[in-house]
């Protein structure tokens, strides 16, 4: 057992058993396996020795157990790095940005502390998973829906604190966007309400973002200023019914209409579903002809790319799928509506799919392709890497360990699509890694997220080229005046440094208020980028 | 909000676990009813009358079955249908009908070997689980329940 860096063995063995006084010594763990299980299991520093692993982990149960262990960690200037349900994997999972930190585990901080179907909203503690609220939801037969990310064990406030998203209408799937009111406790063990939960007795807590005077939730997301332990959550109201409808469109360059039509849509709140947009043609199985075009400065012109469309017997270049929920008169006319603005691209074919009607029974549940869509936790997203992991192992090639998300983000437009789409797969194809050319998703209001999903392997060569991509990935975006939504752990420092405007004023803002309200530097040193004036310099 | 590199598989549908309740005897938080994942009825099996396989079935239930429970072949294709269980199609790929996907129907497997896979994870794509997820105790009567002589 290693003492976090700076830390005498001294300080740290009379800190861990302090904590333990607090939360007892099983909630104390110091033995290798147990502080194994806090490593990144997707990480691309797999086995290097940057790898960041903890130095212990401590669990509280309450907010009262928090403060206490701040208090110590205070005293003897341990880093401590929060986490909730500690998933988060493919951005650095349960392991702590700055190595040698000792975890604080809230997943035993698991309270479902409200929900009201009259408001439609929850209060949740930090272990709370979206599979813990579907199911406490269901049991009782509230008509309520959740928004949930694709794997579902994660935490909601983890996954809100961090930007993560779902798939049901806004402003319900922008986790964050959804949240209402925060309980946040500081380095100094002060415990804050943010919006009316400043007020005693507020019973607009869950209803309203808006008091008096500043909003400072966002301060405490992606990033390190203090330890959220509780968070609302607005919650959709069941709706009566689901319905389909896909739209194709022929060629190359009727993406820009493509979008154009789809992005107004979303702005007058016609579509409200998250969508992906992706070609048939981009995904179909490489050929000579295909690598050749995409070789070319240019990428492949529009003719070019039809005629080879057309000589494949590939019938559209793009599609997407919208789903609308609601009444079904209304959802019909929204599709009436949709089908006469897409008729102005010649060729546009659009077909109507399945109306699913709510709530659905459990046999229903069992035979949905997709639950995610209807706001039902699943880990079904891991069946992709499945492939991957066993074909490549008993191929003998290096084996599948994880991925990492590089997730730019690039304006609604068809013209950023393409020009994306070019980026990054050329960033792929000079780092030897598969082509890029992806799907373009709408998760967050106004952007699409191009996943640029890479696979970690067990070949230490390989997550090198990965690493490399990522951060070209990252550099690529920004160059085009795009960004990250959200980061991997190992390239935090990365992708804040592309926050450069006016000599980095954004992190320098950052930092003022890390000295201010942590001066010690205990709180999840280095979180995007926010390091310690101690450790500052060495790191960012 | 986690995608692995998008690769296109048939769609699949599950079999969802009823959602019944568990015991409400558990008293170790690791596996109290409220942090339960996914909860599945307790089918009658004889094995099942000693208490430490009881409570690892309610750990199973709990913690694993989300993965590696029971799912349907395939309906529909799109980027997000994928086999619901990926536990089960992991294995299924893997072990290609020559042992059970399902690890509940396996009868090669330890208690050490199951600790070894909660705790470091699969090899592949599972993860390591904490003892905050799954305690000590817990792994130990999930190790009884899917080691137990039938």
């Amino acid at each position: 057992m290693k003492p976090p860096p700076g830390v005498s063995d001294a300080d740290f063995a009379a800190a861990l058993q302090q904590f333990s006084g607090v939360v007892g010594s099983q909630w104390v763990f110091t033995s290798d396996e147990d502080v194994g299980t806090y490593k990144d299991a997707y990480s691309p520093l797999w086995g290097e020795p940057e790898e960041k692993v903890a130095s212990a982990a401590v669990a509280p149960d309450s907010v009262e157990q928090i403060q206490r262990i701040l208090g110590i960690a205070n005293h003897f200037s341990i880093p401590l790095y929060t986490v909730s349900t500690g998933r988060n994997l493919a951005y650095g999972g349960a392991a702590p940005v700055y190595s040698g930190s000792v975890v604080l585990d809230l997943k035993r901080m698991n309270r479902i502390l409200e929900v009201s179907e009259e408001f439609a909203y929850a209060l949740v503690e930090p272990g709370v998973s979206y599979f813990d609220l579907y199911r406490h939801i269901r049991e009782k037969g509230l008509k309520l829906w959740i928004d949930v990310p694709d794997p579902g064990w994660g935490s909601l406030i983890g996954n809100a604190i961090d930007h993560g998203a779902g798939r049901t209408p806004l402003p319900y799937r922008d986790h964050f966007d959804a949240h209402c009111g925060m309980e946040v406790v500081l380095a100094n063990g002060r415990v804050v309400r943010t919006g009316m939960g400043a007020m005693p007795g507020s019973r607009l807590w869950q209803q309203t973002k808006y008091g008096p005077g500043p909003l400072v939730d966002g301060i405490f997301s992606q990033s390190n200023l203090g330890i959220v332990t509780k968070m609302g959550f607005w919650l959709m109201p069941e709706p009566e019914a689901s319905l389909t409808g896909r739209v194709r469109v022929a060629r190359h360059d009727d993406l820009i209409p493509f979008v154009r039509i789809l992005s107004n849509l979303m702005y007058t709140n016609i579509v409200n579903c998250n969508f992906t947009i992706q070609s048939p043609v981009f995904l179909s199985p490489s050929t000579p002809e295909k690598e050749q075009l995409l070789g070319k400065s240019d990428g492949g012109t529009a003719q070019e790319w039809d005629r080879y469309a057309a000589a494949h017997g590939l019938d559209h270049f793009w599609e997407t799928e919208l789903r609308f929920f609601g009444p079904p008169k209304i959802m019909a006319a929204q599709w009436d509506y949709v089908k006469e603005r897409f008729a102005t691209i010649n060729g546009a074919r659009l077909e109507e799919g399945e109306t699913t009607h709510f709530p659905l029974t459990d046999e229903q549940v069992s035979k949905l392709p997709d639950l995610t869509t209807f706001g039902i936790p699943s880990l079904s997203v891991f069946s992709g890497m499945a492939v991957g992991s066993l074909t490549g192992s008993d191929a003998g090639a290096p084996q599948t360990t994880g991925h990492l998300d590089a997730s730019p983000i690039v304006p609604i437009s068809g013209e950023a699509l393409l020009k994306a789409q070019r980026v990054f797969d050329r960033v792929f194809q000079q780092a030897g890694l598969p082509r890029g050319l992806g799907f373009a998703f709408n998760y967050h209001w106004r952007t699409f997220i191009m996943f640029q999903g890479l696979q970690v392997t067990n070949n230490k060569e390989h997550n090198a080229k990965v690493r490399a991509a990522y951060e070209k990935c990252a550099q690529a975006a920004a160059d085009n005046g795009w960004g990250l939504y959200r980061a991997h752990a190992a390239f935090h420092d990365k992708v804040m440094s592309l926050l450069s405007y006016n000599d980095h004023a954004l992190m320098k803002l950052n930092e003022t208020l890390k000295d201010a309200l942590d001066p010690k530097g205990i709180l999840s040193p280095g979180r995007y980028g926010i390091w310690p004036r101690h450790l500052r310099g060495s790191h960012s | 909000m986690s995608k692995p590199r998008a690769v296109r598989v048939g769609g699949a549908l599950i079999v969802a676990a009823t959602l019944t309740a568990l015991s409400s005897a558990l008293a170790d938080p690791a596996s109290s009813p409220q942090t339960a994942w996914r909860r599945s009825t307790l089918k009658a099996d004889a094995s099942l009358s000693d208490p430490l396989v009881k409570r690892g079935k309610q750990v199973f239930d709990a913690r694993c079955q989300i993965c590696h429970g029971a799912y349907s072949k395939p309906q529909g294709v799109s980027v997000f249908t994928m086999p619901q269980m990926p536990g089960t199609y992991a294995l299924e790929l893997k072990y290609k009908g020559q042992k059970p996907a399902l690890l509940e129907e396996r009868t090669d497997l330890t208690p050490q070997a199951v600790a070894v896979f909660v705790r470091h994870g699969g090899g592949g794509f599972m993860p390591a689980f904490r003892p905050t997820e799954v305690s000590d105790e817990d792994l130990k009567a999930l190790g009884a329940y899917l080691a137990r002589k039938r």
